[in-house]
């Protein structure tokens, strides 16, 4: 029992899940459990080594509560008329959301609800953290309040995208764990977006794991923009099952938080299974932003590619972490990472750690990094063309970016992924602070 | 335009230019040529206000002002243009953007009022066709996989765009064949007017059949050793470089 845990969970202990069914209530007492063995993970465990979250985790958080606020939300993606489902300060708020127009054989409930409706719930819920990751995913599990719960049957191909608002606005500090989980049922289609926002100076830590399972030749494109209030601790994990021929494609753009770690854990379970993940940093400040991925190949002719771009400037720090393992037997597997980053201060750093497990002999298996300035003759050349250097600087860095937005598997959320970006230069830079 | 006197350069610790001067009015297309590592590039990436090479004395002033005070943007929007013996390789930034950039930021600097994208379109055509410049090589990243003839090309185009008072040339005719030297030198020669100047500098006579000069000056060890008309590039090309740097070294 750590002492830090246990003072963490106090605060918790007036939240007593009392509508859950008595399955989620043993898991979450055996979640609770485990987490007060271990505690949250620091720099001494391997997978956390660069991202110390035992020392992130250092204020008094008290457990979030429902909001009533009317609130303006963030409109980037409303060209792309998504569906909404509107979580604020961690709950869900079916009064913002709107979801009326879903087509049939679409389910979406809230968390609460579906643990009470849905039988096939107790099957996945908690079944699926990776045993090195069961610290953070045990913590969420005792603690969850809210979440979603997304299936779709059969055959159903969603039109418009879905997109998932996550804001976080309160004068005080408070901590929100949430826990999803996506169902796709053989060859259905979902693009999925979802935002992360927030404002004041009250220090949040949000914490989402997701669980998904995709059937045969299920595809899912998923956007995700993280750009959390600056004190914002945020966490999002996800564990994936791809069946065979299924496709999982995900953009993220991390801007926001001072510390955030997206954790993608994905098991290929079916031959000619795809993943393709990539994400793009824009850190500055203090800022501390990871992106670990585990591509776990246990079938043959399964395909990934992991590529993340940072742009790091003062004094952030970002963190690429990719492993691929190929299983015995899983012939025929491709799976490539690569990470690159752009330091655009001396006191910026990147961490990069590249991993490959191969028990097989038949794979295609290549990883890269590279870290690096901006390239001085490029400025060069174009502020000898009039271009001021503020703006061959940007111009730079936003190609830099873009090769890994390109990626991004909705066509239309492009351009509106390239104005975030222009955003962010545009910004008021925080200035780096003691920590 | 451009008067350049007892100009004394460093690069990395060692002297290169030797107190150079130079004198060049507007509507004059002067040559200089020289041999290897007399300082021609040099004189040319010092003028356009390059990182790491040191200004030791004398002076470069341009229509009365004093370049050496002006920032790198500053030279360009003022009407000085170099084009590269090395064009930079601009990964993820399409020629197109590059051109509307560069175009729209000197348009600004000057207090003139900025090109739509439609008139801008128009304009860029006109001048692409003209340099055998297709759609398609606009489309592509700045640079990015262009042959050399393309590289060069691409800088002719930029050079007719930007609309210089004074252009120096690097060595253009380096990496071309006699085909594209053709287009690039017609390009140029089209650029020649009564308020123009411009700086050919070249290793090879050959460039001078096509963009004809009306002086030539002999840089060697860092200084103009001789000057005359488009006969001395003539000259040079029967006796080389040799007796000249000879005499120079004296």
């Amino acid at each position: 029992m750590t002492v830090q845990s246990d003072s963490y969970l106090k605060p918790f202990e007036a939240v007593t899940h009392a509508g859950d069914p008595d399955w989620l209530l043993a898991q979450r007492a055996r979640a609770l459990t485990h987490f007060q063995e271990t505690g949250f993970p620091h720099r001494r465990v391997e997978a956390w080594r660069y991202s110390d979250l035992s020392r992130a985790v250092q204020s008094d958080y008290a457990p979030a509560v429902p909001s009533t606020q009317t609130l303006e939300l963030d409109a980037s993606f409303a060209a792309l008329k998504p569906h909404q489902l509107i979580f604020v300060n961690g709950f869900l708020r079916p009064d913002l959301s709107d979801i009326s127009d879903l087509p049939s054989g679409v389910s979406l409930l809230s968390l609460g609800d579906a643990v009470l409706s849905e039988k096939w719930i107790a099957d996945t819920l908690g079944k699926k953290a990776p045993a090195d990751d069961q610290a953070v995913q045990s913590l969420n599990l005792a603690l969850a309040q809210d979440g979603y719960v997304l299936n779709v049957d059969a055959g159903v191909v969603l039109g418009r995208p879905l997109q998932i608002i996550y804001h976080s606005d309160s004068a005080a500090a408070f901590a929100a764990h949430l826990r999803h989980v996506i169902r796709l049922g053989e060859g259905a289609r979902v693009d999925l977006i979802e935002t992360h926002t927030g404002a004041g100076k009250a220090k949040f830590l949000i914490d989402h794991v997701t669980e998904l399972d995709l059937a045969k030749n299920a595809i899912l494109n998923q956007i995700v923009v993280q750009d959390e209030a600056l004190d914002t601790i945020c966490l999002t994990t996800q564990n994936v099952t791809l069946a065979q021929g299924a496709q999982l494609e995900r953009f993220s753009f991390t801007l926001g938080a001072a510390f955030s770690r997206a954790q993608n854990f994905i098991d290929f379970a079916g031959e000619g299974a795809h993943a393709g993940l990539y994400t793009a940093f824009a850190l500055t400040g203090t800022q501390l932003g990871d992106a670990t991925t585990v591509m776990n190949h246990k079938a043959a002719h399964t395909t990934s590619m992991t590529q993340s771009k940072g742009v790091l400037d003062e004094r952030a720090i970002g963190v690429f972490q990719g492993k691929v393992t190929v299983a015995r037997g899983a012939q025929k597997v491709d799976g490539e990472q690569m990470s690159n980053a752009l330091l655009l201060s001396r006191t910026a750093s990147m961490n990069a750690k590249p991993e490959l497990e191969i028990y097989a002999d038949d794979v295609l298996c290549a990883h890269g990094s590279t870290i690096g300035e901006l390239d001085q003759n490029a400025l060069f050349y174009l502020r000898s063309r009039g271009v001021p250097e503020a703006s061959a600087r940007a111009l730079l860095i936003t190609a830099f970016l873009d090769e890994v937005i390109e990626k991004c598997p909705l066509e239309g959320a492009k351009d509106i992924l390239r104005q975030i970006g222009e955003n962010w230069f545009a910004r008021e830079k925080p200035t780096a602070t003691e920590s | 335009m451009l008067e350049i006197k007892d100009l004394h350069v460093e690069v990395g610790g060692k002297e290169i230019l030797k107190g150079l001067s130079l004198t060049v009015n507007a509507g004059e297309v002067h040559a200089i040529m020289g041999p290897n590592g007399a300082g021609k590039s040099t004189l040319a990436y010092f003028m356009a206000g390059r990182e790491g090479y040191k200004h030791i004395s004398g002076s470069v002033t341009y229509k009365g002002q004093n370049l050496l005070d002006m920032a790198i943007e500053e030279r360009a929007s003022a009407g000085v243009f170099l084009a590269f013996q090395y064009p930079i390789e601009i990964p993820g930034v399409t020629t197109m953007t590059f051109l509307k950039t560069a175009v729209n930021a000197q348009r600004k600097a000057r207090g003139e009022e900025e090109l739509d994208a439609v008139r801008f379109l128009k304009l860029v055509r006109v001048k692409a066709k003209a340099l055998n410049i297709s759609d398609d090589m606009l489309r592509r990243p700045l640079n990015v996989g262009f042959s050399g003839g393309e590289k060069k090309r691409a800088e002719t185009l930029q050079m007719s765009l930007l609309e210089p008072a004074l252009a120096v040339l690097d060595e253009t005719d380096s990496g071309l064949d006699i085909d594209a030297l053709k287009i690039v030198a017609e390009g140029v020669n089209a650029l020649r007017s009564p308020d123009r100047a411009m700086i050919v500098i070249t290793h090879y006579q050959r460039l001078l059949d096509y963009i004809v000069p009306d002086k030539v000056h002999v840089l060697s060890n860092g200084r103009v050793v001789r000057s005359g008309g488009k006969e001395l590039a003539m000259e040079l090309e029967e006796t080389g470089y040799g007796e000249i740097s000879a005499s120079a070294a004296q």
